[in-house]
Formats: C-alpha cells, structure tokens, sequence
C-alpha cells in the first residue's frame, strides 16, 4: 500500500521556541518576509482548563490539495507518498494556490515572483534525513508519519485557527496538550 | 492593489463578451450596416485584447502566461484562459467576416464564440467559488459575473446603434431586467454574507465601510433610476441617455468588482 506521510505535531511538548520555523527558513534561504513553517499562539482555552499552547503548522500534504487543483500551469504534484510538491520551474507566479489553500501556504516569494511552500523536505526523506522542521525541534514535537501505518492513538485533525479539515483533508495531525489538573482548598 | 490587473480584466471580458453576444444576436435578427458592424466589433475586439494584455501585470511571470493553458483537466484558470483566449481569436475572425461583409460566415464564427465567452465567463467564476475564501465562495458569484456582461454588453452596442440611427431592437428591456436581477443579487449577496462565515461578515462589514461601496449603489441607483424614468415616460432613448447609463453602470461595475477582491477574508 502507498504511503500517506504527514506531519504529527505534539502541541504538549511544543514551548513555542520557533525553533522549527528559523531553521527552516534558514536552510531554504528565504526571502525575509517568507515562512514556510510558522509557529502560532492558541488559545488558553484550548483544552477546558488555562494553558499556554502553541503550534507549528507548515504544508498539510492535504488528500485533496486545493492548490493543485487551482494551479493553472500543473505545477503542484501529489507524490506516491502523500507529499504535495510545487514545481518553481513551471510556475509562473499567478500566486492561485494561495488563493485556494484553506491554510494559506502557499507564499509569493517576490524575488523570484514565484510562489512557494513547504516540502516535507522530500529531498531529504528520499536519502534517509528527515525534514529540517522535524531535525532542529528540540522538543522532538515534530514527527513525520505514515497514516496508512499507523494511527495517533491522540491525534487530532483540528485545533482553533486552523481551517475545516472537511475541504480538503489535510494529512497533519496534532496532539494536544492535556488538561491540567484544578485543585480546590475546602476552606 | 495587487489585484487591480484582475479587476479590469474581469470587468472588460465580461463586457467584451456581453457586447459580442448582442451584436452577434442583433445582427442575426436585424439588418446592422456593414460599417457599423465592424465599427462595433472592432472595439470589441480592442477591449477585448486590452483585458488580456492587462491581466498579465498580476502573474509574477508575464511571458510564461502561454502556460496557463497546462492544467486544463482540472484548472478553472486554465480553461478561463483557454475559453477566452478562444473566444477573442474568434471575434477577430467574426471583425474579418465583417470586413468581407460574409453575413453566414459571421452567424457561424458568432455562434461558437458567444459558447466560448459564455464558457470563459462560466469558468472565470468558478476561479473564485472556493471554500477558502467564503465570501466568493456561492452562486452569487456566478450571477454577478454573467449580469456585468448583461448589463454592460447591451448598453455598450446600444451606444453605438443608437448613435448611427440603427437600433432596431428594444435593448432597455434587456438591461431593464438586468438591473432588476442584479439588485435582487446584491441583496443575495449582501445577507449571505452576514448571515455567513465570520470571514464573510467580516467582507461585509469591510465593504461597508469604504466609501467606494457607496459610491457603486449610488452610481447603480441613478444609472437604473434614468434607464426606467424614461423608459416609463415612453421616452425615445438617446445616444446620450445610454451613454450616461453605460458610463455609470461601467464605474458601478468596476467599483464593485474592486471590492470583491479589496474585501476577501481569507478563512
């Protein structure tokens, strides 16, 4: 069976150190104004009691990715193992996926006027490295998985700010933190 | 105002389209002068070139904009680009028919082409019918697309006709009911939006408070107001009454379509 790797994200161990989404940045050489992993505040209430929670998103590697489907060169292929590739050779800068992502990732690098976007460092996974994002967090909150293989007995497909998963089933999965634990004097 | 490029595209095709359809039809049904035909489809041809030429200042790569055709199967871009490219081809061989003054040959090209613009305006508002942005996303959309070339491409060749003392047809009803249609549209779009997502009450509330929104309904209301006054008043339509019209309902199109981009909230 094919593969459909996706990103795991352990909001409980993440502590919001943008770790992550420097290193990433850094290894691709981004344009100063672009990410393509960016680190977000949640809610407090996340979880029914305070906490302070933070999460890591990049490419959802989505089963339907709206991208590839509004992108007018065919610049955006669905890789047998899930990954969402954007092409920079083919495309022209139109910047639709951008436009069409529910998870606005797709960014307009306005150098090359081309857009942009997460890869899951396939690169890097085709000769055994894992993906930079996933290599630098020193929380290990970033884990790449086979959803065919295996099931997050915890994951979840949604957290607040992120987009209805309904619209094109992204792949990414999170964990969340766990609730803490309230305790009241009786007097 | 990265989408400018988009807002004059879109509004120029549809009244490019609009006014190739109602001359292609008045021309099948009436007798349209030679000289005024090419007249008319010449323009046309040139706002319809421009909306092209125009919309290749939003890609980050204008040269490469040949390869927007790629992605047909399953692009709504691509085949807008495909079915409009088509369709200006063909209203120059329709102006060329005119040129030669070759009356089947032109009713043949006109058929396919008004298919081909009726596509492109079909496929350009599929482009924007997408869940991520809710504001766009709904029929409305489609209406609004198509009653921009339904107002604007009557009153467009109407202004030249009635000008050259040859319109033969009654074009007011037309734009009379699009009017009437466009309003229940706007107020469609208007409570769907607040009645929508919050990103799409927050188009609305956005919108709202731009003056340029005010500006649209009231250019919308006097141009309406005119066309139906003297229409009511069996009044004889004039060059400079559908001039007036078409020069309003054009600033009211082009303001409004400014806010549709200006205003998308993202989910």
């Amino acid at each position: 069976m094919a593969k459909k790797l996706g990103f795991l994200v352990n909001i409980e161990r993440c502590i919001g150190c943008h770790a992550c989404e420097i290193s990433c940045k850094s290894f691709y050489q981004l344009e100063p104004e672009m990410r393509r992993r960016r680190v977000t505040e949640l809610p407090e209430d996340l979880v029914g009691t305070p906490v302070r929670a933070f999460v890591s998103t990049a490419c959802n590697h989505c089963d339907e990715p709206a991208c590839k489907n509004a992108c007018p060169v065919g610049a955006y292929t669905k890789r047998e193992d899930g990954i969402v590739v954007h092409n920079q050779e083919l495309c022209i800068g139109c910047q639709m996926c951008g436009k069409a992502c529910p998870y606005k990732v797709p960014v307009y690098n306005p150098v090359k006027r081309k857009m942009d976007k997460c890869s899951m460092c396939y690169e890097r996974l085709d000769v055994g490295q894992l993906p930079i994002c996933v290599e630098k967090c020193p929380l290990e909150a970033i884990q790449i998985v086979d959803y065919n293989e295996v099931q997050p007995e915890n994951g979840v497909s949604i957290v607040p700010t992120f987009a209805d998963p309904s619209i094109t089933h992204p792949t990414t999965q999170f964990i969340l933190p766990k609730p803490g634990k309230q305790t009241r004097r009786s007097s | 105002m990265h989408d400018m490029p988009l807002v004059i595209f879109t509004v120029l095709s549809q009244l490019a389209i609009g006014g190739f359809v109602t001359l292609w039809w008045i021309d099948q049904k009436s007798t349209i002068q030679r000289k005024t035909g090419l007249l008319i489809s010449l323009s046309l041809v040139v706002i319809g070139g421009i909306a092209v030429l125009v919309s290749l200042f939003h890609l980050g790569h204008p040269f490469a904009a040949y390869r927007a055709i790629l992605n047909i199967k399953v692009s709504w871009l691509s085949r807008e680009v495909t079915f409009y490219g088509a369709f200006v081809g063909l209203s120059m061989l329709y102006s060329w028919f005119w040129i030669k003054d070759a009356a089947s040959w032109r009713g043949m090209t006109g058929a396919v082409a008004t298919i081909l613009g009726i596509l492109a305006i079909f496929s350009s508002a599929k482009i924007y019918m997408i869940p991520a942005i809710p504001a766009w996303n709904s029929m409305t959309t489609m209406f609004m697309f198509f009653l921009t070339s339904i107002l604007l491409g009557p009153l467009f060749v109407g202004v030249f006709l009635i000008i050259r003392g040859e319109l033969s047809m009654n074009l007011t009803a037309v734009v009379i009911v699009g009017f009437i249609a466009a309003t229940v549209v706007m107020l469609v779009y208007f409570s769907g939006l607040q009645g929508g997502l919050p990103q799409a009450a927050e188009s609305l509330r956005l919108a709202v408070g731009q003056l340029i929104f005010w500006v649209r309904l009231f250019t919308f209301i006097i141009a309406f107001a005119i066309l139906a006054i003297t229409a009511i008043g069996k009044q004889k339509q004039t060059g400079t009454i559908y001039t007036v019209v078409f020069v309003l309902i054009l600033i009211s199109e082009f303001l409004a379509r400014l806010q549709f981009y200006e205003t998308a909230v993202h989910l």
